[in-house]
């Protein structure tokens, strides 16, 4: 956790200094602002022509299928008729393009980043499926995965201007602030656990980062930042200290605890189950939330599980959704089950989605 | 959003307050998997300490909540709401009259908004309860035969007090016996709806409670009166009206002497005073199971006493039995409401060792017997006013103390919303409370309220306590010669509370209430009338949980800084001594070396480090002691650049 408190002063205090540094027009970097935050989603969006829905699906740890979910996902959304891009977020290992059978790009997202192009929609590529466009990872430089500050405000800014219906960002393992602040961004955060003890144990340590995370981006506001410090200096384990932030901004002002407490509680994490091989591991995904909730008292949700499937494997083999591969298999229905659960939480059923 | 640690038993268990023993079962079940070691979804979760300590946790839960009788104190412990109770009542599928008696309860608790009203009703139904269930049980054939006319009286007894209350200023006592009528409608006669809508009618009267108390005891006699009826009246629903007004009454007026020897008397003629005592708990009962229950109650008043005591009734077993397991829930909701967690273990600890003492001093009769109570009494007030003044060094805590204290002086039966009010005006209450003492009832209760308040040491208040409740014990024991059994029953239970867990907060708040219950907090019950039971409890708890939060906080926080203090080198001082810490100790753990230290401490600027350095120095030093480091470093490093300094030596 040590490592994770250091470079706490170097992330972007929100609305400080850097936003001048990122060469950004007027426009505040609410994307990472929390005080904009709106009831409905990150940092004060609501006003503003964007994508309807941000999907962020992360993990924590590495090879348990966030790429798969991501573009099956994303294909299933655009089945159901909405606009949908797709972002390849794990600048450092990316792939989606490979699980959507898209090959190696002609511009990614460093082309955005790093040179000229102006905008997202030059470096976007079509991937075949109607109305699911991609924005590949970075590819070509080696350094891609490390971030600058401004470049990363930069797209959170344009990725939030966006104004497909969903965006999807594929993130990458781990929990850096890069894949934090992403995950943060959106309106569902998925997270990708296996049924097995590592992913669980990453999938924990990466939830408890975000909120920490969360809570720096808005320790300022309540006067908490030492100890919002204290908290990400205690070893692991750390998130009952969550319980202690919020008393102590209680004590200090109850109403601020309670904007604390719900603007916690509005983050929804969403759990999804991949690979569960039997009825016990497909309840998983029930149980961590419970336990989070007893744990945290935060409410996560569970959206079902994905069944462990050959045909996922073959369909990464031939490089195509499994999706469009073989919509029949049990992977495919938990993944059309998934979409549509995502979409009647946005209240969207996917019928009346079709235009 | 609380640590589960916080949690009640039925968070942890995750099942509503209605939850059946098979559910609660099933749940558990389900969690113990859930949460076991080698669970995937709770792997790397928390710590393994947290997880077995869960475990632990939600294995007493359900033990706890799986018996019935321990079920009804926690309910009560936690004060789940009259609302509730009243729900559950109807879902046991009382009788219509239960339900009649809900609705009634309920629009009381609403209607009524007096707090103490609703919980002298809440307790009220209890005692009516355990008193049909004794009546039912041991009920005296001689009396049986009064009952039917018997019944009668007893409402006109009650109405009699109620006017006399009305009169007074409307007493939580009338409040009560509309509401066991209820009760006992439910489990008895229609009769009772008749005498409970007319109780009802004296608990909206909202008059100064201290008056009524006060008053109380020149209607104790009346209560005396209707001891004999209630006697008869137990066997019939009508009577249990009677024997509940007159329990709220001894309850209430316990503080003054007379008052409770009335309750004593009427309730006396046997199992039935204990049951008033203990009665709060069995109101429900009665209603879902007055058969069964009778024999049991008294018993079960000794328990609940305890378990309210305890916050843990594991005595309450023999409930258990008396109880059926659904009637057990219901009562358990009712109970519940009349008190919130602390307030209401007090209420309930006082409430019962009201009943004790009053029971011992009827059992003994003797001085003797009412001193031992005493004794045991002031002993657990004596542990709890040693707990607070641990958490004494916040002045809230001394307050929230005192209103616990006040709380369980008031009557049993009205203590929470006594409870609640005074911890509104906490200081001016527990004040209020000392003042009150004078009256001999009253001593007792004050010398605790005192103790906690000053956070004086506990040998003192004990004391007093003592000598104060003994007195009172000698006339209760006068007055009442006619207890017997149920007496020593009591008695015991009220030792066993104060014995039985003075560790946390609450018991001590608990173990306060004893002393105090018996007379004192009668008075000040009244007063704080005007709250609604539900808010009164809320404002309970959200003290208690201040309370908690800054004991927790108060010791690492240590030193009391203003909010524009300097923090110049004898603050720093200060705080670093508050927290028992030496300067090898700060050195060692903030890697600051002992003469820097120092040199910060004493001001000698030209002794410390440039301010590049010192500024970390200070940072630490500050985060180490729990403050602001921003704060202080900016503080000291402002007074390091304006003074020339000290001159280092």
């Amino acid at each position: 956790m040590r490592a994770f408190v250091k470079p706490a002063p170097l992330s972007p205090p929100p609305g400080s200094a850097p936003a001048s540094l990122a060469s950004a027009p007027a426009r505040p970097l609410s994307a990472v602002e929390p005080d904009t935050v709106a009831s409905s989603g990150p940092a004060g969006l609501a006003r503003r022509a964007r994508s309807r829905r941000i999907i962020a699906v992360g993990g924590g740890k590495g090879g348990i299928g966030k790429s798969m979910v991501s573009a099956n996902l994303g294909v299933a959304l655009a089945q159901a008729g909405h606009k949908v891009l797709l972002v390849d977020a794990d600048l450092g290992g990316a792939n989606l393009h490979t699980c959507l059978g898209v090959g190696p790009p002609e511009s990614t997202l460093s082309d955005f980043l790093r040179r000229g192009k102006g905008s997202l929609e030059e470096v976007m590529v079509s991937t075949g499926v109607p109305g699911l466009s991609l924005i590949a990872g970075a590819q070509d430089s080696l350094d891609a995965a490390n971030l600058k500050y401004a470049q990363k405000q930069k797209l959170l800014r344009t990725l939030l201007a966006q104004t497909a219906d969903y965006l999807i960002l594929d993130l990458g393992a781990g929990t850096s602030f890069n894949t934090l602040d992403f995950f943060l961004l959106a309106d569902h955060g998925l997270l990708v656990v296996l049924p097995e003890p590592t992913s669980v144990e990453n999938a924990y340590r990466f939830v408890k980062a975000a909120f920490f995370r969360k809570l720096q981006q808005v320790e300022a506001q309540y006067g908490i930042q030492d100890l919002v410090e204290g908290a990400l200096s205690t070893r692991e384990g750390g998130l009952r200290t969550l319980h202690d932030v919020v008393a102590q901004v209680r004590k200090k002002a109850p109403s601020d605890a309670e904007r604390l407490e719900r603007e916690l509680a509005s983050f929804r994490v969403r759990l999804v189950v991949n690979q569960a091989r039997t009825d016990a591991d497909a309840n998983v995904g029930a149980a961590m939330v419970a336990a989070w909730k007893k744990f945290f008292g935060i409410d996560m949700d569970d959206l079902g599980a994905l069944r462990y499937d050959d045909e996922a494997w073959r369909a990464v083999r031939k490089r195509k959704p499994v999706l469009i591969e073989r919509p029949d298999s049990p992977v495919s229905l938990g993944l059309q089950r998934i979409a549509t659960r995502l979409l009647s939480l946005d209240g969207l059923s996917p019928e009346s989605a079709i235009p | 959003m609380k640590p589960f640690a916080q949690q009640t038993y039925y968070e942890i268990l995750e099942v509503p307050p209605s939850a059946s023993d098979d559910d609660i079962r099933a749940a558990h079940q389900r969690l113990m998997e859930l949460y076991s070691p080698d669970s995937i979804a709770v792997y790397a979760l928390g710590d393994p300490d947290q997880v077995d300590a869960l475990r632990e946790k939600m294995t007493e839960a359900m033990e706890m909540l799986t018996d019935a009788d321990l079920r009804v104190e926690y309910d009560r412990s936690i004060g789940l709401s009259t609302e509730r109770l009243a729900k559950a009542t109807v879902a046991a599928g009382a009788v219509e009259k239960a339900d009649s008696a809900a609705r009634v309860a309920e629009a009381l608790a609403t209607a009524a908004a007096a707090l103490a009203k609703a919980a002298g009703a809440v307790d009220a139904e209890r005692v009516e309860a355990e008193s049909r269930l004794k009546a039912a049980a041991s009920v005296n054939d001689e009396e049986a035969p009064r009952t039917s006319g018997s019944p009668g009286k007893s409402e006109e007894r009650m109405r009699g007090e109620e006017s006399k209350r009305q009169e007074a200023s409307g007493e939580d006592a009338s409040g009560m016996t509309p509401e066991p009528v209820m009760v006992g409608g439910v489990a008895v006669v229609e009769a009772f709806r008749a005498s409970f809508t007319r109780s009802l009618s004296f608990v909206y009267v909202p008059a100064g409670p201290l008056r009524g108390q006060g008053r109380g005891v020149p209607r104790a006699p009346p209560a005396s009166v209707e001891p004999r009826g209630q006697a008869s009246s137990e066997a019939e629903a009508p009577q249990t009206p009677g024997a509940l007004s007159t329990t709220p009454v001894e309850s209430a007026p316990v503080a003054t002497s007379p008052d409770i020897g009335a309750g004593l008397v009427a309730v006396a003629s046997m199992p039935v005073a204990s049951a008033s005592g203990d009665v709060v708990v069995t109101p429900v009962e009665s209603a879902s199971h007055p058969a069964a229950a009778s024999t049991p109650v008294a018993p079960v008043a000794g328990d609940r006493s305890e378990a309210a005591k305890t916050s843990m009734p594991e005595a309450t077993r023999a409930e258990d039995s008396a109880t059926s397991a659904p009637a057990a829930s219901d009562v358990a909701t009712a109970s519940v409401p009349v008190a919130a967690s602390s307030d209401r273990a007090d209420a309930m600890a006082s409430a019962p060792t009201a009943s004790t003492s009053d029971h011992a001093d009827v059992a003994t009769a003797s001085a003797p017997e009412a001193s031992t109570l005493g004794h045991a009494a002031s002993e657990p007030a004596a542990s709890t006013s040693s707990g607070h003044e641990d958490a004494a060094s916040a002045s809230a805590l001394v307050a929230s103390s005192l209103e616990r204290t006040e709380a369980p002086v008031t009557p049993p039966n009205e203590p929470n919303p006594g409870t609640p009010t005074e911890a509104s005006a906490a200081p001016a209450s527990s004040d209020s409370a000392q003042p009150e003492t004078p009256s001999a009832p009253g001593v007792d209760s004050t010398p605790v309220a005192a103790a906690p308040a000053s956070g004086e040491s506990d040998p003192n208040p004990a004391p007093d306590a003592r000598a104060p409740s003994t007195p009172d014990a000698t006339p209760d024991v006068s007055s009442t010669a006619l207890s017997r059994t149920p007496a020593t029953g009591a008695a015991r239970a009220a030792v066993r509370p104060l014995t039985a867990r003075p560790i946390d907060a609450r018991p001590s708040a608990n173990t306060r209430p004893v002393p105090g219950s018996k007379t004192p907090v009668t008075r000040k019950l009244g007063e704080a009338q005007v709250l609604s039971q539900d808010s009164a409890i809320a404002t309970a708890e959200s003290a208690l949980a201040q309370v908690a939060a800054r004991v927790r906080d108060a010791r690492p926080r240590g030193v009391d800084i203003p909010a524009d203090a300097e923090f110049n080198g004898e603050l720093l001082r200060r705080v670093r001594e508050a927290r028992s810490l030496s300067i090898q100790q700060l050195a060692d753990r903030t890697r600051i070396s002992v003469r820097h230290l120092e040199n910060v401490e004493a001001d000698r600027y030209t002794a410390l480090p440039p301010p590049v350095y010192l500024r970390g120095i200070l940072m630490n030093l500050a985060r180490e002691l729990g403050l602001d480091p921003l704060r202080v470093s900016k503080s000291y490093l402002g007074l390091f650049s304006e003074k020339p300094a000290k001159s280092g030596r």
